[in-house]
């Protein structure tokens, strides 16, 4: 802050953020951003703003998401740009740091070109499974392959249906993913056990130099129901991405998802780990009932350190603790009831602030703007707290959507309007008036048929 | 309004043209899929699909009407088995779980799909085709930033580049992306576009 003086003029940093400047110009700058986090933050907020580079990454964000769905990616880009075969190119410059580049590769990340370690990017053919070796499960289907491993469906020998992801540790030199995701399962096994909003784990085995482990299987996006014994023709894993790519999700909905999560969250939280990649692709949905999934990224607090997660649910200051959970789940809940494309975030828009009757949205849009505050002392701190106040947003818990096997709950009640704002009152009253009508004109209805019937001189 | 100067057209209007027919398809099978996909149907439905309307295209490629753009003509074959398929769809599905199904979505419509696969289609293409007019880092560095969003910051310690040559490099490829595309679309359909 020292040489707040000798930031550079905005114009020159749009020039600098454009590549336009001479060399030793732009030497000075990069001088000057190791000290100054403003004018870093002034670079990202130019990115930010840049229409094309935005409008580039969603279309590449949501491409990669409908080619990862479809098992493959377009024809058009097969020339070179999938990945495997330029591993040549790859180990050639040999600066940076190649490790951490891998690690930017999660699975299910879209990597095009970043595909330099000489590990098959996803494009390429992880799991090619010329020779299944994991004893006691037969394959089923391929669901998902990223950069470190492949998500099959499975059938175990009594003829149940679990998913069942591979880890190959021998193409992560550095094995630092796998390792994470070894470590990752410990804890989470050994100290997490059941809960209803958390993926279960059966099994964890090791055949030659891959992880792998089974746990509940997804419901069937196709047509919305759990995987029973026979397997259907046609299976994709339904999760709450598959559910939002198609639909705006009501805010009762949304809400109760939400609160849902949070109680899962909070039992990790609980046991001081972090989650680090809660994001709709990672809410499964198994019994018709959201689950948090993909427990790879799970560390204790004390090393959540790195940088890891994935950038669209990440908080802006990449401080990866339970407060960015937190922010996740409340970016998550923000698309599902706003849409992608929100204009307004994390606040909710005015017009959608009266929308429900079971809940305040007034204060759950309050909730938003803490749970993504974008500094995270501003942000909850864990899990607990955010769960605390958006319950304070609702009357009552609101049952009728879930069949839930959840203890501690009232199953179910009846709603009643607890400190309703004027413009919900407002909102219910209008919605009776069809109701009153209704019952006016049966009463009418019901008058003219006495005295018809009275007419006939039998009526008393 | 003709927006379509039929140059790759008038070459698949020759029944014989491989390499036109070539292209043809390296360029549309992907975007009807991906059209197909995004309106809701499995990839292998999706798969038959773009079969089916590449079968119906070379039925029909000789009798397509001037008065259309191509664009408008192949979505409106394209939307024709969509819509086909889903209605068969809808009758043969159980419905699920009331929340799963709800309706009042901010779904685009499917021609505003069409509008977007269409120019992203051609997008990828394009970026697809830079990979040997750049050094791998410069690609990298692009991808990276515009692609991934990560911090400049990050992308300088994983490729070990000054942040100056990350804006260099996301400059370029942009700039090249940005002429690549404009060819590609004057190469196919006319610079009357
Ligand atoms: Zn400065």
């Amino acid at each position: 802050m020292s040489k707040s003086s000798s930031h550079p003029a905005r114009g020159t940093l749009a020039a600098y953020e454009a590549g336009a400047l001479s060399d030793t110009q732009a030497g000075t700058i990069d001088e000057h951003l190791r000290e100054c986090g403003l004018c870093r933050d002034v670079l990202e907020g130019i990115r930010a703003r840049d229409t094309e580079v935005q409008a580039l990454r969603r279309a590449f964000e949501e491409s990669w998401r409908e080619w990862q769905r479809a098992g493959e990616v377009p024809v058009a880009l097969e020339r070179g740009a999938a990945g495997v075969a330029d591993t040549s190119a790859g180990g050639a410059h040999g600066v940076g740091d190649p490790a951490a580049l891998q690690a930017v590769q999660q699975p299910g990340r879209p990597v095009l070109f970043a595909d330099t370690v000489g590990t098959a990017g996803p494009f390429g053919t992880l799991t090619e499974a010329t020779n299944w070796l994991i004893p006691d499960y037969e394959r089923v289907q391929l669901c998902g392959e990223g950069a470190y491993g492949s998500v099959w469906a499975v059938r175990d020998r009594v003829g149940v249906h679990r998913a069942l992801k591979i880890i190959d540790m021998g193409r992560l030199d550095a094995t630092r993913t796998g390792c994470r995701e070894s470590a990752a399962l410990e804890t989470y096994c050994r100290q997490v056990g059941r809960h209803p909003y958390l993926i279960e784990i059966f099994h964890v085995g090791m055949v030659g130099n891959s992880l792998y482990y089974t746990m509940e299987l997804a419901d069937n996006d196709l047509n919305k129901a759990p995987v029973s014994d026979a397997f259907p023709a046609r299976y994709e894993p339904l999760t709450l991405a598959t559910v939002m790519h198609r639909r705006r999700i009501r805010p009762e909905t949304a809400l109760e998802i939400t609160r849902r999560l949070l109680r899962g969250l909070i039992r990790l939280h609980q046991l001081d780990l972090v989650h680090r990649d809660i994001k709709p692709a990672n809410v499964v949905i198994v019994q018709r009932r959201p689950k948090l999934a993909d427990i790879g990224m799970i560390t204790p607090r004390s090393e959540s350190r790195e940088v890891v997660g994935t950038p669209r649910y990440m908080p802006p200051d990449h401080v990866m603790d339970k407060s960015a959970d937190t922010y996740a789940l409340g970016k998550m809940l923000h698309e599902m009831i706003c849409g992608r494309e929100a204009p307004v975030f994390p606040a909710l828009p005015p017009e959608l602030r009266y929308g429900s009757l079971r809940w305040d949205l007034e204060k759950v849009s309050d909730v938003l703007v803490r749970a993504c505050a974008a500094e995270a002392g501003k942000r909850y701190p864990s899990a607990a707290e955010m769960l605390e106040d958006l319950e304070a947003c609702g009357d009552q818990p609101f049952h009728t959507l879930f069949d839930d096997a959840e203890g501690g709950e009232p199953a179910r009640q009846a709603p009643a309007l607890g400190g309703p704002n004027r413009a919900q009152v407002i909102l219910a009253l209008l919605r009776t008036v069809p109701w009153v009508l209704g019952f006016v004109a049966f009463a009418l209805l019901l008058s003219r048929l006495r005295a018809w019937i009275g007419s006939w001189g039998i009526g008393d | 309004m003709n927006t379509t100067r039929l140059s790759l057209l008038e070459r698949v209007r020759d029944l014989d043209d491989a390499s036109g027919w070539a292209q043809f398809d390296k360029l549309y099978r992907p975007l009807l899929m991906l059209y197909a996909r995004r309106r809701g149907l499995s990839p292998a439905d999706a798969e038959e699909i773009a079969q089916e309307c590449l079968e119906v295209l070379v039925a029909k490629i000789q009798g397509f009407e001037r008065r259309l753009s191509f664009r408008a003509w192949l979505h409106r074959i394209v939307d024709h088995k969509v819509n086909q398929h889903l209605a068969r769809q809808r009758r043969a599905l159980s419905l699920g779980p009331e929340w799963l199904e709800e309706a009042p979505a901010t779904e685009p419509s499917p021609a505003q799909i069409w509008e977007q696969q269409w120019d992203r289609t051609h997008l990828f293409y394009c970026l697809a085709a830079l990979r040997s007019d750049f050094a791998p880092h410069t690609l990298q560095a692009f991808e990276l930033y515009v692609l991934q969003g990560l911090p400049v910051a990050e992308i300088a310690r994983l490729l070990g580049m000054t942040p100056n040559q990350i804006y260099v490099a996301k400059s370029r490829v942009m700039r090249r992306l940005r002429e690549a595309y404009r060819r590609l679309i004057d190469k196919l359909y006319g610079a009357s576009r």
